[in-house]
């Protein structure tokens, strides 16, 4: 365990580059987290701490508030770098990485009652939706929520809810029921004890629950709000803060062949076949690294061009999944390359494997995201 | 650490042919066939799934699962004729160890490792197979790396050494270690048949082992794969031991031919939970349906387990009929094909795992879902030295050798005509 007070000298985070810097900075310290963070199941008081203050949970503040709004391309490398080190706790990075995003949301008078400071780390889940009721002044909430990933590390936590006005579902202009995001301080909602889980341990990713609760008006926002062209780059889209995650597959391939890489330099002599298996392992990491930000630098030009949103065949995700299969040959390969000891839990791949099949369970790195890029690419040539 | 316990004061006379005490409920019969014992099987199969949960969390068998799966006669399919034994085939051999992991990798894996004790004990000469194996019922473990040491002396040998994945060893009365020989001097004794150093499989003193207890792993906990230790010079007398690389030789019993053959069984591992995985995809897929993205993934899934399933029964069947014709040896490539199937059915096994995965629910991420144990057994069982694509290179390098040009099975004489 380290200490607060352990922190390196780190840099005003005011914008992607410092907080790059920053976080280059404190991977020692989350290094020394990580086996505390698997056993509490979220981050280590250390771990937020270094997190926190390296300005990752304030990536995505926009820059009229003041905040570092960093590209995506910068937020995925950040949680590339963490995921390196290990799945769970960048699985915390990136979540929280969207607390800019749903601060984002807020008008002026709520977002200065919720953010006096920018150091306010969010979590959210919308699923499965809970339900708000209209009264005098904002909402009674009910619901029970699972995977709120950082919500042990968070001092506020976003819940989705489908919103009715006198027990009748309220509609927006297109019929559809609304659906709001509504905040609530953590400590104030009942965390459950459901995350005891394979992989993405130090996630945090627990359930919660709230009974009958008031949310002013003003701590919620639209879950399905119409793209804006003229909104702050990381605001324009309800999908942005999510696409960082693609980052995770890398690192943790990035971490496999680290290992893979070290079991044969500490042998006296390796074989051009095991050679060749790491040499395979690295060009398929190669190939996801430049998928991955290939796809998120397409998506920063649009969103950082004033009056641009990106394309359909831009936002369409296929590249998440793509970058989670070949990281599944990529371990493949490199637990061949170090032997039957892969499956010791005392050998840090064993961790990497259970943080990649952690990762294949979350749908946004679900092999069936390629019918919607399907559909985009159709749909496109019809038009 | 912990010491091994004793092994239990052993049955007198000779091989059990009486059915042995399973427990109320479960009938067996005397384990003298191996139809007895697939019945056996098919008796305890509902009482070991009962047991995997337990299994896993103490990650090694229940005394209940051991005391069935003995009772069964399940580790003693390759017990030799000669001595009574089964004989069974490595096509039933297979089978059976794939039928246990198909309910539970670990009781499978159990299966597949003590199987080899038949193996070992049919190296033995009578007067040693007459002290260690009053009855089959002796499941026997054993572990070949890394080597330990054993130095020749009056009348046996004093081992030492320290060998890791030792599975079976917790259930197992008996426990081998392997060993390179040495004269006291410290000169390597030699193989007078091969000129490589002589390396033995030796029958270790049980009260002498000290167990590591480290088997904490990802997947297949309940295998109790070990790792033990004797760290004072032990004795080991002569006969208790057998040479772990002996030539081969064709006019042996049909399982004692060649030292090739006693981990066949295992391959039966990655059958089993590939099997097993696709029924959790289908309970899933009942569950809540699925598009026809997941109905190709099912079906892949399951052409995988078909494939797989009659890829290893054919090896098994062709190297069946090689070692029980009298005076017949396995050709490099035969021995080299029947090694690889292990790596094919766990390449089969692997992408059953990538398919069953992107299908299953989500929620297998949860400890609380049953289907989170067969994908972290499947992952483990993927790390098996057995299962390394280096026995295609091997395979590959056979074939590339075989004089009589019969590079797949396809190609061996008269044998389009045979299966047609």
């Amino acid at each position: 365990m380290t200490t607060p007070e352990a922190l390196p000298p780190l840099r005003e985070p005011v914008d992607g580059e410092t907080i790059l810097a920053n976080v280059e900075a404190i991977l020692p310290i989350l290094e020394a987290e990580v086996e505390e963070s698997e056993r509490i199941g979220h981050l280590t008081e250390p771990a937020k701490q270094a997190l926190l203050r390296a300005g990752v949970f304030r990536a995505g503040f926009a820059r009229r508030r003041g905040g570092p709004e960093a590209s995506l391309v910068q937020q995925t490398r950040f949680v590339e770098m963490v995921a390196r080190v290990d799945g769970g706790l960048a699985w915390n990075a990136a979540i929280i990485a969207a607390t800019g995003f749903y601060a984002g949301r807020l008008p002026d008078d709520a977002y200065a009652e919720l953010y006096p400071d920018m150091d306010q780390p969010t979590a959210g889940t919308f699923h499965p939706r809970g339900r708000a009721d209209v009264v005098d002044g904002g909402y009674r909430v009910s619901g029970t929520w699972k995977f709120a990933s950082g919500i042990h590390s968070s001092v506020y936590v976003v819940g989705g809810c489908l919103v009715f006005d006198n027990d009748e579902p309220v509609l927006k202009a297109d019929g559809s029921q609304l659906v709001i995001g509504v905040w609530s301080r953590v400590e104030d909602v009942e965390i459950l004890d459901d995350w005891h889980v394979v992989g993405l341990k130090a996630s945090g990713s627990s359930g919660f629950r709230m009974t009958d609760q008031f949310v002013p008006a003003g701590h919620s926002f639209d879950r399905y709000f119409e793209p804006d062209p003229h909104a702050e780059p990381l605001n324009k889209l309800v999908d942005l803060p999510f696409y960082s995650m693609a980052g995770i597959a890398v690192g943790l391939s990035q971490h496999a062949v680290d290992l893979a890489t070290a079991a044969l330099a500490e042998r006296p002599t390796a074989s051009d076949r095991q050679l060749g298996l790491l040499g395979e392992a690295e060009s398929l990491l190669r190939a996801i690294r430049s998928a991955v930000y290939d796809g998120v630098r397409r998506i920063d030009d649009a969103i950082f061009t004033d009056g641009e949103l990106p394309s359909p065949k831009v936002m369409a995700r296929g590249d998440s999944s793509v970058a989670t299969d070949l990281a599944r040959r990529i371990v493949d390969l490199c637990a061949e390359v170090v032997g039957s000891r892969v499956v010791y839990e005392s050998y840090p791949m064993e961790r990497v494997a259970r943080d990649l099949l952690g990762l294949c369970a979350h749908a946004s790195t679900w092999r069936s995201r390629w019918v919607d890029v399907g559909r985009v690419l159709v749909e496109d040539a019809r038009s | 650490m912990s010491s091994m316990p004793p092994t239990p004061g052993s049955a007198t006379g000779p091989a059990a042919e009486q059915p042995r005490d399973a427990e109320p409920g479960i009938a067996l019969e005397a384990p003298t066939s191996a139809e007895a014992i697939f019945r056996n099987a098919e008796a305890i199969l509902p009482a070991i799934a009962e047991e995997a949960d337990e299994i896993e969390r103490i990650a090694r068998l229940t005394p209940r699962a051991a005391r069935l799966m003995r009772a069964a006669g399940v580790f003693e399919l390759a017990f030799p004729a000669a001595r009574g034994g089964v004989e069974a085939t490595l096509a039933d051999q297979v089978e059976l160890t794939a039928m246990f992991a198909a309910v539970d990798a670990s009781a499978g894996w159990n299966v597949g490792v003590l199987n080899a004790g038949g193996f070992y004990a049919s190296r033995l000469d009578d007067e040693a197979y007459a002290e260690l194996y009053p009855t089959r019922d002796r499941p026997t473990s054993g572990s070949f790396h890394p080597r330990g040491r054993a130095v020749r002396v009056d009348g046996g040998y004093l081992v030492t050494g320290e060998w890791g994945w030792g599975s079976g060893s917790y259930t197992a009365d008996h426990v081998l270690g392997s060993a390179e020989v040495f004269e006291q001097d410290g000169t390597p004794v030699l193989d007078p048949e091969t000129g490589k150093p002589l390396h033995l499989g030796l029958w270790l003193p049980k009260d002498a082992i000290v167990v590591a207890d480290d088997w904490q792993t990802l997947g297949v906990r309940g295998s109790g794969s070990t790792s033990y230790a004797i760290v004072e010079p032990a004795f080991v007398p002569a006969g208790h031991s057998f040479n772990r690389d002996a030539a081969d030789n064709p006019d042996a019993a049909p399982m004692n031919k060649t030292v090739k053959l006693a981990h066949y069984a295992l391959t039966g591992v990655s059958l089993g939970v590939a099997r097993h995985l696709v029924q959790c995809a289908v309970d899933a897929l009942r569950a809540r349906g699925g598009d026809a993205a997941a109905m190709q993934a099912l079906g892949e899934a399951a052409g995988e387990v078909d494939f797989a399933y009659a890829g290893v029964r054919e090896t098994a069947r062709i190297t069946d009929e090689i070692i029980y014709t009298p005076g017949r040896g396995m050709t490099p490539l035969e021995a080299a094909r029947m090694t690889a199937a292990n790596a094919l059915a766990a390449g089969a096994l692997q992408r059953v795992l990538s398919q069953v995965i992107e299908v299953a629910s989500a929620r297998y991420i949860l400890d609380v879902n049953p289907i989170q144990r067969v994908i972290r057994d499947a992952m483990s069982a993927l790390a098996h030295a057995g299962t390394r694509k280096k026995h295609l290179v091997s395979l590959g390098a056979a074939v590339l050798a075989d004089e009589a040009r019969e590079y797949t099975v396809a190609d061996r004489p008269g044998y389009g005509r045979a299966r047609r």
